[in-house]
This record gives structure tokens, C-alpha cells and sequence, in this order.
């Protein structure tokens, strides 16, 4: 994997999000599950995710598209996003090099 | 003048199309208030506000405890104690206008559309639950940590090499101008 490739923490965080909520991710439900998933961590807001969406689906780890308008949302339609396949290895390769840290550290008496 | 509820059976002839009501909340109304608490106006004036009766949705029967008054179906005639009512059924829920606005400046199209509709839908709700200003109050919250990110980003994709380029060439023909 080239370095270019390596996930940020809250690109990790997002496409966690995204594996979750499978068929129902977009915006709002995003946002909610990262803000789960980074709770007491770190604040998250809406504008944040949808950057980092952009970037993400730049780099070909995440694909969107809109659904149809609707009046609760002033005639606004939703961008659903769902997670690709090199998301998911980008995403697993960042997990298991967590896990050789963490291990790593474990071998010498851990984390305080 | 003749006093009568409407029957519910009457106003499904009416569905679909477009029921005036009194507007109470515009300064430039010309209602009167009777001595008994009823208000009077006449339809298709300038103070006349418009609410779509949507039966399916069982919207009209939330108007049922008001005493409408009909004369030749230009007068309507409602009692002065259901005017918060008619108030609550009129006022659009719209998030603030400002602080959507501030994303018309940092985000293109598609991202605007999706980001400012997510934050609409949740404001409704929070409405709904919680009243006008805690929904305000969210919304502003909302908005303002959205838009640190959304400028960033933005900041970030300026073709600064390109600008600056443009810069100098600018100032380079501007000081050989002025020689």
C-alpha cells in the first residue's frame, strides 16, 4: 500500500460508519454513527463529514448518489453514500496496522 | 349574519383545492374583533392567508373546533381563542436563512443541496419536539462547527499556484505600466 493511502483517523471513522449503516447511509445518519463511534474522543460535526466524504470519494474509497427530493427537506434530495472495495482494504489495512501497534505495545506491558 | 360549523362532508367537495383563512399575523391586517371575541374579515383581501386542505393527510381535522362562519362564501368567521391555533397551522418552519446561507459561500452545488437538506429535516424535527427556539439555537450550532471544516476545505482546493501566478503577472504588467 503506498503511503498516499493510509486512512486519517477520521476517515477511518467514516467509512466504520458507512460498513454500518450499509444501505441507509447518508448525511444525517453519518453523522450520528461517527458521533457515537467518537464519543468522549472527539466532536464531530456535519460539515466535517461531508469533506471528508468528498475526499474520500476522491480517492475512490467511497461512492455517492442522490435520491429523489423531498419536502421535509425543502425539495432538497439526500446524497447517499456507500463504502467501494478498495475502501474496505484501505480501511482493513489501517485497522490491522492499529492492531500490530497495539500488540507491539501489549508485548511491552501495554498502554496506561 | 348566519353562524354555522362547516361539516367535515362539506369540505371533502373542497379537497384538493385551496381554503382562505384569516391571516392574523400581518401588521397590515384590517380584521376586527367583534365584542364577543369573533374576528371578521372578507375573503380574497390582502390580510387573506391560503391553507391547502389535504384530507388524506388528516390536516383539516386539526381546524375542527374552530366555529367558521360562511356568508355567500366570502366571509369567514373564526372565534378569537383558536386564533394561536390558526397561528401554529400557518407558520412555515423554515430554518434560518442566514446561517444556511453561510454554506452557499464555502460548498459547491451537490454538497450544499445534501448538506443544507440534512440540517432542514433535523430542524423540522427538532421543532416539532422541542419548539422555535431550541431549534434555533441547534441550527445556529449546527451551522457555525459545519462551517470551520467546509472553509478549510474550500481554502484547500484554491488553486493557490495558479492565483499567485496570476498575481504577479498582474503586478509585473501594472509596474512596467506605470514607467
Amino acid at each position: 500500500m503506498a503511503k498516499g493511502d493510509n486512512l486519517g483517523e477520521f476517515e477511518l471513522l467514516i467509512l466504520a460508519a458507512l460498513m454500518m449503516l450499509g444501505q441507509n447511509a447518508y448525511g444525517m445518519t453519518i453523522h450520528e454513527q461517527v458521533e457515537k463511534l467518537a464519543e468522549g474522543i472527539r466532536s464531530v460535526s456535519l460539515g466535517a463529514c461531508y469533506t471528508t466524504l468528498d475526499r474520500l470519494e476522491q480517492k475512490g474509497y467511497v461512492k455517492s448518489w442522490f435520491s429523489d427530493p423531498t419536502p421535509e427537506r425543502g425539495g432538497r434530495a439526500k446524497r447517499f453514500f456507500e463504502i467501494t472495495g478498495s475502501g474496505e482494504l484501505a480501511m482493513k489495512a489501517s485497522l490491522k496496522l492499529s492492531r500490530n501497534v497495539l500488540s507491539g505495545l501489549d508485548a511491552v506491558g501495554g498502554v496506561a | 349574519m348566519n353562524q354555522w360549523i362547516l361539516p367535515l362532508e362539506s369540505l371533502q367537495s373542497l379537497a384538493g383545492e385551496s381554503l382562505c383563512v384569516l391571516d392574523t399575523l400581518s401588521p397590515s391586517t384590517l380584521v376586527t374583533l367583534d365584542e364577543d371575541g369573533v374576528v371578521r374579515s372578507r375573503v380574497l383581501n390582502a390580510y387573506i392567508g391560503f391553507v391547502d386542505l389535504d384530507l388524506a393527510s388528516n390536516a383539516f381535522h386539526r381546524y375542527h373546533k374552530f366555529a367558521f362562519s360562511l356568508e355567500k362564501l366570502t366571509v369567514l368567521e373564526l372565534h378569537h381563542e383558536d386564533m394561536g391555533h390558526i397561528r401554529h397551522e400557518k407558520q412555515e418552519v423554515r430554518p434560518p436563512i442566514s446561517a444556511e446561507y453561510l454554506f452557499y459561500f464555502f460548498l459547491d452545488a451537490k454538497n450544499c443541496d445534501a448538506l443544507v437538506g440534512d440540517l432542514e429535516a433535523r430542524y423540522k424535527l427538532m421543532y416539532k419536539k422541542f419548539g422555535h427556539r431550541r431549534a434555533q439555537s441547534w441550527y445556529w450550532k449546527e451551522a457555525l462547527s459545519s462551517t470551520g471544516p467546509t472553509i478549510w476545505a474550500w481554502v484547500r482546493n484554491v488553486p493557490w499556484k495558479k492565483t499567485v501566478a496570476l498575481l504577479g503577472v498582474t503586478v509585473k504588467l501594472f509596474q512596467s505600466m506605470s514607467r
